[in-house]
């Protein structure tokens, strides 16, 4: 059995840029020379082929597999940029009670047969069966956040949830920040969300709010792949960490001008 | 006395009366009938109840099932029994409840004077439930003592005991003291920023945006003259 890291991409709350989250991370990790699988669990709302432009190659999908009507092989789209990217799509036809816990952990070690060395699921909004199904057969968990109180409460939620499962600690990323919203106090900052969430969870990255990703979105080429975006190097960052480099943290405040410049000049001094 | 099945309401939680004679199937039967009916009037998930079984012998195994159906059908949390018959008695301490020879009674210092409702047994008062955790929006932890949290209790997070909470952590969610109608049930907190603190029937919730920021230093709430009060500890 191969020891491929199966990490599921989750929120609780809608919107916060789970699926963004999981084509960036695995464009970025292929990029890098990993075997990447992308498993879409948001099976009736079916997005992840969208954002990564494979949209008109699904010829077969993952409740196909499940009930037998094709082999994985067959159903696993290959990226049309990289060879060693692979999306296993949901089914748009059916809904989340298609599949079962049991069938999601048996899909995922066939995956790891195949030699892949990350499994990303990209887990549906909610706590209730899709999530289940998504995080059945996953090690390791990345809680998507965005810095506002309804989504840091949803995060709680479901860490908590994770916690009850065989799920190492789970990771959280901090996304669409506005940095200068922070420093004026209008929006949460990473450390009022680790406040909120406590130690047990590892910050893995911050990815800041960035138009790129709505453009890069809607082409259906993440923007990982897109040089001078800074949501784009964030995700890059994230996925060097999570291939076990220590990466430090970018800085996110904006340029200031000749005097921010210089005040940081002296604060570094 | 002999033939009445009672369903009542207790200070800390419910008392159910079995008479001394007649089958124990019937006996059953009665008092599911009773526990129906008194179903929809009063709301007992997770009440403390003390089983009167007077001098009727029951086994083990009957025992045992009638505990697990108050547990299971009712939601009920069996604490102790009356009974006079040794081996009734030997059963029931086998199955972990308190067993008293007859209905205990009221503490000196309290005064509860409700007619219907009659005196309340005594319950281990210095049950503790320690955890050293987070508690997260969405889960719901009650116990039926003192519970103490080393940890967070974070908004959406509900905890519940019939005695102090004592929360080592920052408090965000809904803490209930006192949940059985203990009024001199105190909630502690190192940093007390609750949604909402209940203690006992009365509820006091955080002040609306606009208000002075919390304290960040120990704080205790505690019922003062008919209201909750806050105070540094």
């Amino acid at each position: 059995m191969s020891t491929a890291k199966v990490i599921v991409i989750t929120s609780g709350k809608g919107g916060v840029g789970k699926t963004t989250t999981t084509a960036n991370l695995g464009m970025a990790l292929a990029s890098m020379g990993e075997k990447v699988a992308l498993l879409d669990a948001d099976i009736g709302l079916r997005n992840l082929d969208l954002v990564l432009g494979l949209e008109n190659r699904i010829v077969y999908d993952i409740v196909d597999v499940v009930e037998g009507r094709c082999k994985l092989r067959q159903a696993v789209i290959k990226d049309k940029r990289l060879q060693n990217l692979g999306l296993l799509p949901a089914a748009q036809t059916r809904d989340k009670n298609a599949v079962t816990p049991e069938q999601m952990i048996k899909l995922v070690a066939d995956l790891q047969e195949e030699g892949y060395t990350f499994i990303l699921i990209d887990c549906p909004a909610g706590i209730e069966q899709g999530f289940k199904n998504a995080t059945a057969g996953a090690n390791q968990a990345i809680v998507v956040t965005n810095p506002e109180v309804s989504s840091v409460r949803d995060a709680d939620r479901i860490v908590g949830l994770l916690e009850a499962q065989d799920i190492e600690e789970p990771m959280l990323i901090v996304n669409r920040l506005r940095p200068k919203m922070v420093k004026n106090n209008e929006m949460l900052g990473v450390d009022d969300v680790q406040e909120v969430l406590g130690n047990s969870v590892k910050l893995l990255g911050v990815v800041p709010d960035d138009e790129t990703i709505i453009t890069s979105t809607n082409k259906g080429e993440p923007a990982s792949m897109i040089e001078g975006s800074k949501a784009g190097q964030a995700y890059r960052n994230i996925a060097r960490r999570l291939r076990g480099e220590e990466v430090p943290f970018m800085n996110l405040e904006e340029d200031t001008g000749f005097f921010g410049k210089l005040k940081k000049f002296f604060v570094a001094g | 006395m002999s033939g009445e099945i009672a369903v009542k309401g207790w200070r800390n939680g419910l008392l159910l009366v079995l008479p001394s004679e007649g089958p124990w199937p019937e006996v059953i039967t009665g008092l599911e009938g009773k526990l129906e009916e008194a179903k929809t009037k009063t709301f007992w998930q997770g009440a403390q109840t003390t089983l009167d079984l007077g001098d009727r012998p029951v086994s083990e195994p009957e025992l045992e099932e009638l505990i697990g159906r108050l547990k299971g059908d009712y939601g009920l949390v069996p604490m102790a029994i009356v009974a006079a018959y040794a081996p009734t008695r030997e059963g029931a301490s086998k199955l972990g409840l308190t067993i008293h020879d007859k209905l205990p009674a009221l503490e000196k210092t309290e005064k509860v004077e409700k007619a219907e409702q009659p005196e309340a047994p005594q319950f281990p008062p210095n049950n503790a439930l320690y955890l050293r955790q987070t508690i997260r929006s969405g889960q719901r932890l009650q116990h039926d003592g003192h519970l103490v949290i080393s940890g967070d209790v974070n908004a959406g997070a509900e905890i519940v005991a019939a005695g102090d909470i004592v929360v080592f952590g920052t408090l965000r969610g809904v803490a209930h003291a006192g949940s059985a109608g203990d009024e001199g049930a105190r909630i502690i907190a190192t940093n007390l920023r609750p949604t909402q603190i209940r203690i006992a029937s009365l509820i006091a919730r955080s002040p609306d945006a606009g208000a002075p920021p919390l304290s960040k230093s120990p704080e205790i709430a505690s019922i003062k003259d008919g209201e909750i009060h806050i105070s540094p500890l």
